[in-house]
């Protein structure tokens, strides 16, 4: 069982980096109007972070 | 439960590694994309033929396969041999400089979304942050 704040953390964490991901892939496309062409690796990276503590978080429940 | 859980999220991930090879190319368009590819593979000096599903390279004996989605504004480039990413790399590199000579012809399709799906999660994250 985990404490209210680590759990927080946990979810808050993955959202965040998301977020982060999201935001920048927006602004950068919308403020130069060119492509961006990225490892599809990263976006694996961003998921197995997101699962791992999401799922840390949820089965904790 | 909790290894059903487990065992879900290590197949997503197993099935995710495996869709998600080589490079992807958000904000293009089907267009740019085609072109910008072409004239990379053309100044790299790598002989190429169209094939269904990609380009393929006889002198790398391999094949370029490349996934376009143009109404979404999204483009995936991956080598059928794993072993042949450098030449990947090579490729992907030129197309950069190629995509971006022509500012303005970006599909905003996935801007636009990704800005909205930023900033939704932006305030959950706030929301659960502050446990509000």
């Amino acid at each position: 069982m985990l404490s209210d704040a680590v759990f927080n953390a946990l979810l808050v964490l993955p959202i965040g980096l998301m977020s982060v991901a999201f935001l920048f892939v927006s602004i950068r496309g919308l403020v130069t109007r060119r492509p961006i062409a990225v490892a599809a690796r990263l976006f694996v990276w961003l998921f197995v972070v997101a699962v791992a503590s999401m799922s840390v978080a949820l089965i904790s429940l | 439960m909790t290894v059903a859980q487990i065992a879900l999220f290590v197949i997503l991930i197993v099935v995710c590694w495996r869709t998600m090879q080589g490079y992807v190319v958000l904000g293009v368009t089907e267009g740019a994309f085609k072109q910008g590819l072409l004239a990379s593979l053309d100044e790299l000096g790598v002989a190429y033929k169209e094939s269904l599903g990609g380009l393929a390279l006889d002198e790398l004996g391999d094949v370029l396969q490349v996934s376009v989605q143009g109404w979404v504004g999204s483009a995936q480039l991956k080598m059928k041999t794993p072993a042949n990413r450098g030449d990947l790399e090579r490729v992907v590199a030129v197309l950069k400089q190629r995509l971006a000579e022509v500012p303005g012809r970006a599909s905003l399709f996935i801007p636009v979304m990704y800005g909205v799906m930023g900033l939704l999660l932006m305030a959950i994250g706030v929301y659960i942050a502050l446990d509000l």
